[in-house]
């Protein structure tokens, strides 16, 4: 590789927010603890300055593991249901398995938790349940949307040039449904981070957890370490999806 | 090849085929003609099983397809349609290389058929082999698709109005490609068009559905000939059937080869159809014609009253 294509290639790469975004991000979670003392001048003189119940670079693990978790099953299920209901044998229940996923969606996943939490008790579980019902409508969604994009000719020469019902669906309609499915799991990965900080009102570990004890003891400090941790761990993960999505071309 | 026997088929209790029976002869072109709604593509579509028949058979080969595992009978039946339907995020040489895949053909194997397949459909593989379909103008489209048809060398070619979303001049060079590619593969075609001109030009045999009834089926100079009723002397032109009908008969048929020539001039070849012969007449304002047989050595003349019958 020459220098000056070298230097072509660095200056895309760097031209990419993702990588800035995602920097930015892990380096506040690894000093956070160091920059908060010194914030003193923004908060009210005697607040704690630095959330001690657990480090950073924990809650950020923590929370990425219950959000990721909690995406995989809402992908593999809304994967399964958008399948199913474009199917001819699932047709007919698509109407249903749109509106399940839709009234999931419409829960509000605080009702949830506090639902859950007598079955399942406090922490991780609940939690999950609640993005996982939360997560599911928008991939489900992309999934349907994306394979109903397939054009009805193409489907036709596919029937006609012999393919099984698996091989059509598994080398034609899911390739050429891939950038619909890929924005619907963006928007449910993407709603899951956000929304994962909730689960620390029943106690699992996440980036919500200074959040909620820094409002529930009135520390706006702690409020702002795990808002500006949050947002950029959601920003971030959005931004690596849109790269994700600018490299897959179906149809080019 | 393919034998219809009483082949009935409802949707939502409308007959759109209703009791057809007749035979499509191996190595031959036949043109299902009709127009629309008249149950011609439910009738192709059959055929590879995309429907079934409510009633009556189907035999391919003389087997009742109804007995053949669908996807294995589609493999052997190459399909063309109208939309032709190439796999957009596939390049052209994976495109034509769906079937041979399907039916586990090995790399170097398909890799060989691909190219002399964009030879065969006039596209070059050093140029198209690896561009995508959008790509490709919509001739170049459908002539990817026919390739992608032709791929595994099926005995018999599905074609459902297959040229009829392109322009004049390109849909007059694909039939001729077609016309040459049947020639030298002797594959049978059956072939749905509304196109009268091109069941006439494509079509060895014509059928023609009526409503979901077979009204008439024939060589074209027949069925030009003696129509079997009113609707199909309409289909076929009404006051100009006489003209359609010049453009399936041969120059030879009507020519005196008894005397020597009496016209001068270049003499037309006595496979030209009359149309031409009364094309160049009127172009060139004479009332005779030398006739060149060169199969055969002989010399005649084409007079103007010859056209009408001898």
């Amino acid at each position: 590789m020459t220098p000056g294509r070298r230097q072509a290639g660095l200056v895309r790469l760097l031209g990419r927010p993702v990588l800035w975004v995602g920097a930015l991000f892990l380096v506040l979670t690894f000093t956070m603890d160091r920059i908060a003392p010194h914030l003193g001048f923004l908060f009210p003189p005697g607040t704690r300055l630095v959330y001690s119940r657990a480090s950073f670079p924990e809650l950020v693990a923590s929370h990425a593991m219950l959000t990721g978790l909690a995406s995989l099953v809402a992908i593999v299920v809304g994967l399964a249901a958008g399948v199913f209901a474009t199917r001819p044998a699932g047709r007919d229940y698509a109407a249903t398995l749109e509106m399940l996923t839709a009234v999931a969606q419409t829960f509000p996943p605080v009702a949830v938790l506090a639902l859950a939490v007598p079955a399942m008790g406090y922490g991780a579980a609940p939690t999950v349940l609640a993005l996982v019902l939360y997560g599911v409508l928008p991939v489900m969604g992309g999934v349907v949307a994306g394979l109903r994009s397939v054009p009805a000719p193409v489907l036709d020469a596919a029937d006609g040039t012999g393919f099984s019902a698996a091989g059509k669906l598994w080398r034609i309609e899911l390739p050429l449904a891939a950038p619909i499915i890929l924005a619907g799991v963006r928007t449910s990965v993407t709603i899951g981070i956000g929304t994962a900080t909730i689960g620390s009102t029943v106690g699992a570990l996440t980036l919500g957890s200074p959040i909620i004890d820094g409002l529930s003891g009135s520390n706006p400090s702690y409020v702002l370490q795990g808002t500006v941790l949050v947002a950029l761990f959601a920003v971030t993960v959005d931004l690596a999806f849109g790269e994700l999505e600018a490299l897959y071309h179906p149809r080019r | 090849m393919i034998r219809f026997d009483a082949v009935t088929k409802s949707f939502g209790g409308r007959k759109a085929v209703d009791d057809v029976s007749f035979a499509v002869e191996p190595g031959t072109v036949c043109a299902l003609v009709g127009t629309s709604g008249s149950g011609k593509s439910t009738l192709l579509r059959m055929v590879n099983r995309l429907e079934n028949p409510d009633s009556g058979r189907i035999l391919f080969d003389g087997v009742d397809i109804a007995g053949l595992a669908p996807v294995e009978l589609r493999r052997r039946i190459g399909y063309v349609i109208q939309s032709i339907g190439l796999f957009p995020h596939w390049t052209v040489a994976r495109n034509i290389a769906t079937v041979p895949r399907l039916l586990g053909w090995e790399r170097g194997r398909v890799e060989a058929r691909v190219s002399e397949l964009l030879d065969l459909v006039g596209l070059e593989p050093e140029i198209h082999a690896q561009r995508y379909p959008d790509q490709l103008s919509g001739g170049q489209q459908q002539r990817v698709g026919v390739a992608r048809a032709l791929a595994a060398d099926p005995e018999l070619l599905l074609m459902d109005e297959p040229f009829g979303a392109v322009d004049p001049l390109t849909r007059r060079s694909l039939q001729e490609s077609l016309a040459a590619i049947q020639k030298r593969t002797g594959t049978t075609v059956l072939l749905v068009t509304h196109d009268v001109e091109e069941a006439i030009r494509l079509g060895g045999t014509i059928a023609m559905l009526e409503h979901g009834r077979l009204v008439q089926a024939g060589a074209p100079a027949a069925v030009l000939a003696h129509p079997a009723s009113e609707q199909v002397a309409r289909f076929f032109g009404g006051p100009l059937l006489g003209l359609h009908l010049l453009q399936v008969l041969n120059v030879g048929e009507r020519t005196d080869f008894s005397a020597a020539p009496a016209a001068d001039g270049e003499p037309i070849p006595a496979g030209a159809t009359l149309e031409e012969a009364l094309a160049r007449m009127i172009a060139d304002g004479v009332a005779h014609l030398p006739v060149l047989d060169a199969a055969n050595g002989r010399r005649g003349t084409l007079n103007l009253t010859d056209l009408v019958g001898r």
